[in-house]
């Protein structure tokens, strides 16, 4: 499903270069579950933000289903990103002037699913996350657990064949954690493939595979 | 979609109440000063509105050539209009609009009314004689009578609706047909009709309308021109009106001729028409005309400008303080952008935002928009706050919410799309706004300010040349001066002379009156004028000045403190049979020195005197022009004022004083109230439209300042955000509170040194180009720049300190924590 060749990827300041990605390559096949690891700063997360086509690289190859998109525009890109890829922040990410069914309908709207469909998804995606008691809540008023059930709940509802995790249970309890990763698993069981970046060796228990990082660089693969 | 987008607008609006309430407030203000402004230009665009072919009607004017000075005169000499009606051709209609004045109307009388005796004020009881041709020009309605038949004998009168109510407040319009009123005790009148009152402001301003009867005209009538005698044309081009015009011009060639042989009069005379398309007779302030309401076009383009600057303030100050917020609204817009909503999306909710905003800020300026116009009170006339033209107005508000959304919003927008959603994933958060050197935010601050610094500077030099010339030394002392003047009718009552010279030494008798002196006022707008000649020598040609006559008496140069630089005082006489001149007279005469001008015969023909004094310059006009010849006189008959000096020491005494002399007043003239006003208020009178934009540029300089404040007090919030973790550090590091709120506020001072000194030059032009017109005239100096920048400053100071100070004093760990 995502093939990417000798990725290159700088950050640039007035004075500085710094080298984020170095001739990375990875594959991921469909309903793979894969876990990245790796130290703060290795560029675990600017692989995440150029797989999910939220940042542009500067060198090297990405295929997505075979399609080469390294080159895509920002509207190709967002065409893409809101039919394929789902997301779920470890921050959770979800807009405070919108109710809990709301947050979980805006990807629906976005992507013009008529109302009828989309009350309907919306519905059986907060019962999925057994969230449904506080739809009409803000994302202010629950606990952190349930608001990223709910950021979980929004990242699947187009049903996106890919789901990218930045450090999901990072902001979250063990027991909450838990929940989160056991939602996953359920997800990746039901055919959706997930990379999940996490500093958890707990939660990388979870994938089917490990990719370990260190200074843009993939270092080591292991099996789950 | 729309709802949703709608309802989330509303949430975020509500959830930041403090900033939303900012921009309100701010585009309030904005918006409703637009809208009072809006409502003044409109009425004034609307004068003669629907005028029916009103592009081919025109004004015939005179145009006269004084002293190698051109000057236009709103009147013409009677018999013209009957030349150009009878003898001229070329032309659809002429209509003559010739203005009366009666003192008087009595209504006998009629069914329940019992007869009443009204004195007419002339500024509202404009009579106008006419023809019927007049009503074929203007769009009246009839209400009653009929037009063939309404204006064709001498006895009848057509009363507006307005008019006619006021007559005969019982009565319906068709019974007041046939009724009668009488002007002036003699002239008897029959309503024949009433029409409606016109629907549009109007120069047409009579409400009751006389037959003008034709009679044989001299032919001294031909040079003779009266300001209220009108006359209308109406052409199917300008070419044809220029052709009548030429025609009109040889038979009036002609008259002269005439005249000049059977006369032989010693002075020239150079008169040519003029025409004036109607629509430009309301514009025309370059030719002031007695009782017509005029407005010139620069003041309107002035409003117009003002108008357009504060809504654009308004603006600039919404999309800083939008702008402000855009830190804390990136995540959703990151978030948004991440589950794939595109540009155009983004752009609807931030203008569904805007749209929100500028709605709420609509619906309070409706609600404040009529407080508004009380407050300037004065400044607007009485008939603006109730004029109304639904469709224009509708326009107008559609075209500013449009413009305010367009303006204020689509900025804010394009900044939101430019959010990359990889940010939030990073903990960048923030994208840095503001904090280069230069950004559109800081420019537009900038231009606030200058505005802003406009507004105050201009007002401090208005204010400046207003106190100058308030208080500027006149040449005469006016301290503690009252004036009463003798309504001209009472001059046919029997022994009116005698009378008033009575009174005037009654008033003398009273204990807290200093002195008493008769005659024109020394800074007036009642003198006359005359070509007066001087003759060195035998048979040398004569040196002609045109001379400004004052009439006085004895008493008036000592009332006055003026100081008599040669000669002496005119002595008592009942006629003229010397003058006194002031310098400006003496050097126009030729006159080397004051001793040099006395005994020297100056004058018209068959009123030659000598020089009997020479005075010293005072200001006998105001500031605008200059100290002119002028020639003082007596004569009994044309003193008509009383200058009443009171006792400036014992001001407390001043009431029991003014009863006295208003006691002696009824005595002599009961038939009529004394009236009186002091002196200086009269003199600060002649600078009523000065006063009046004095005041409009004070409330559009607070307008200014507090907008402007406005966006300063988003700027300091954001910047106080987007610094939080340098002021933590530096706080840790041992920075003091003051030294932080310092560096905080330095940048501020700098955008508003920056904004001083870009306004800098723009005032000083403008304020040298508005003084130009004033012949005596301030110089401008550095100090209303001086205050202004500081009055910018503390200003500002004072607006960003309460967030500077707060960001200062907030504990450095809580903005250290959250990185």
């Amino acid at each position: 499903m995502i093939k990417i060749k000798d990725l290159q990827k700088f950050y640039r300041t007035e004075e500085v270069e710094t080298i984020a990605l170095n001739n990375l390559s990875m594959h991921v096949k469909e309903g793979e579950f894969v876990a990245v690891m790796g130290p703060s700063g290795c560029g675990k997360s600017t692989l995440l933000n150029i797989v999910g086509l939220l940042d542009d690289l500067d060198d090297g190859s990405y295929l997505f289903n075979d399609i080469e998109v390294a080159k895509f525009n920002e509207r190709k890109r967002s065409q893409l990103r809101k039919h394929q890829i789902g997301f779920v922040f470890q921050s959770f990410n979800l807009i405070d002037e919108l109710t809990v069914y709301e947050n979980v309908e805006l990807p629906l709207i976005y992507t013009k699913v008529p109302a009828g469909e989309r009350k309907k998804r919306v519905e059986e995606v907060l019962e999925k996350v057994q969230i449904m008691h506080r739809r009409n809540h803000f994302p202010q008023q629950l606990s952190g657990g349930q608001q990223q059930r709910v950021a979980v709940a929004r990242a699947v509802v187009n049903n996106p064949k890919l789901i990218l995790a930045d450090e999901p249970t990072g902001n979250l309890d063990s027991k909450n954690g838990n929940e989160v990763m056991q939602l996953l698993t359920e997800l990746n069981e039901a055919g959706t493939t997930i990379i999940m970046v996490t500093h958890s060796e707990h939660d990388a228990k979870y994938a089917d595979r490990v990719i370990r990082m260190l200074d843009g660089q993939v270092i080591m693969e292991s099996v789950g | 979609m729309i709802m949703l987008t709608i309802k989330t607008a509303l949430r975020h609006l509500f959830r930041n109440k403090f900033f939303t309430m900012l921009n309100i407030i701010g585009l309030t203000i904005g918006i409703g000063s637009c809208w009072i402004l809006y409502t003044i230009i409109s009425y004034e665009l609307s004068y003669e509105k629907d005028f029916p072919h009103k592009e081919q009607t025109y004004r015939v004017l005179s145009r006269f050539l004084n002293d190698g000075e051109e000057k236009l005169f709103g009147g013409i000499s009677k018999p013209i209009y009957f030349a150009l009606k009878e003898d001229v051709t070329g032309h659809n209609r002429v209509v003559p609009v010739f203005r009366q004045w009666p003192n008087s109307v009595t209504i006998p009388e009629t069914g329940q009314q019992i007869r009443k005796t009204e004195d007419l004020d002339p500024k509202q009881h404009i009579v106008v004689a006419t023809e019927t041709s007049y009503f074929d020009m203007l769009p009246y309605q009839w209400l009653a009578g009929n037009k063939q038949q309404a204006l064709t004998e001498p006895h009848q009168v057509v009363l507006t609706e307005k008019r006619a109510r006021q007559y005969f407040p019982q009565l319906k319009v068709e019974e007041i047909i046939g009724k009668t009123i009488i002007y002036d005790n003699t002239t008897q009148k029959t309503v024949s009709g009433i029409v409606t009152n016109l629907p549009f402001p109007s120069e047409f301003n009579g409400q009751e309308f006389v037959l003008l009867e034709r009679k044989a005209y001299e032919l001294y009538e031909w040079t003779n021109t009266n300001g209220g005698d009108r006359v209308y044309l109406q052409t199917k081009s300008k070419s044809d009106a220029d052709h009548i015009i030429q025609q009109m011009q040889v038979i009036l060639n002609d008259k002269w001729e005439q005249f000049r042989q059977q006369t032989r009069p010693d002075y020239t005379f150079d008169r040519s028409l003029y025409i004036m398309p109607l629509a430009e007779s309301h514009f025309s302030t370059y030719m002031p005309e007695w009782l017509v309401d005029k407005t010139s076009k620069s003041v309107i383009y002035s409003l117009i400008g003002v108008g357009i600057f504060l809504l654009m303030l308004a603006c600039i100050n919404y999309i800083n303080l939008i702008t402000a917020q855009m830190p804390q609204r990136h995540k959703e817009i990151g978030i948004r952008k991440t589950l794939g909503s595109s540009q155009k999306i983004l752009i609807f909710q931030i203008l569904t935002e805007t749209t929100i905003i500028v709605l709420l800020a609509l619906a309070l300026s409706a609600a404040f928009v009529p407080a508004g116009i009380n407050l300037l009170d004065s400044l607007v006339k009485e008939e603006v706050k109730t004029f109304s033209t639904p469709f224009y107005f509708s326009l107008f508000i559609a075209t500013t919410l449009l413009i305010t959304i367009l303006i204020s919003g689509l900025y804010p927008a394009w900044l939101m799309t430019k959010v990359k959603p990889v940010d939030i994933f990073s903990n960048r958060g923030q994208i840095q706004i503001g904090h280069g050197k230069f950004t559109i935010r800081r420019s537009l601050i900038v231009f606030q300010f200058v505005v802003a610094q406009i507004f105050i500077v201009g007002t401090l030099i208005v204010g400046q040349q207003l106190r100058y010339v308030v208080q500027k030394d006149m040449g005469f002392n006016k301290e503690a001066v009252m004036i009463s003047e003798l309504p001209g009718k009472l001059t046919a009552s029997p022994n009116f002379h005698e009378k008033k010279l009575l009174l005037a030494e009654n008033i003398r008798q009273i204990a807290g009156v200093k002195d008493v002196s008769m005659g024109t006022t020394p800074l007036s707008q009642g003198y006359s004028s005359s070509r007066y000649s001087y003759s060195p020598t035998e048979g040398a040609d004569p040196v002609y000045v045109r001379v400004s006559k004052g009439y006085i008496d004895t008493s008036f140069i000592r009332f006055y403190d003026l100081k008599l630089l040669a000669g002496q005082n005119l002595r008592y006489s009942d006629t003229t049979n010397t003058f006194i001149i002031n310098e400006a007279g003496m050097r126009a005469f030729g006159f080397t020195t004051p001793d040099d001008a006395l005994g020297k015969i100056i004058g018209q023909d068959g009123q030659k005197y000598p020089v009997a004094g020479v005075v010293k310059d005072f200001h006998q006009l105001d500031f605008f022009h200059e100290i002119t010849p002028l020639v003082l006189m007596s004569d009994k008959q044309a003193l008509y004022i009383y200058n009443i000096k009171l006792d400036a020491e014992k001001r407390q005494h001043w009431p029991q004083t003014i009863a006295a002399i208003q006691e002696k007043w009824t005595t002599v003239f009961p038939e009529t109230a004394f009236d009186y006003s002091f002196y200086d208020d009269k003199i600060a009178a002649l600078y009523e439209k000065e006063q009046q934009l004095f005041k409009l540029t004070n409330i559009s300089t607070a307008i200014a300042i507090f907008i402007s404040c406005l966006g300063l007090f988003g700027l300091a919030k954001v910047i106080s955000i987007q610094r939080n973790k340098e002021i933590g550090i530096r706080k840790v590091l041992g920075a003091s509170v003051s030294a932080i709120v310092a560096m905080l506020t330095q940048d501020f001072v700098r955008m508003v040194l920056i904004a001083t000194l870009i306004a800098a030059p723009i005032i000083w032009w403008a304020a040298n180009k508005w003084l130009e017109d004033f012949i005596y005239r301030i110089e401008i100096s550095g100090f209303p720049f001086l205050v202004g920048g500081l009055i910018a400053i503390v200003s500002s100071l004072l607006t960003v300190s309460f967030q500077t100070i707060k960001a200062a004093i907030t504990n450095p760990v809580k903005s250290l924590r959250s990185e």
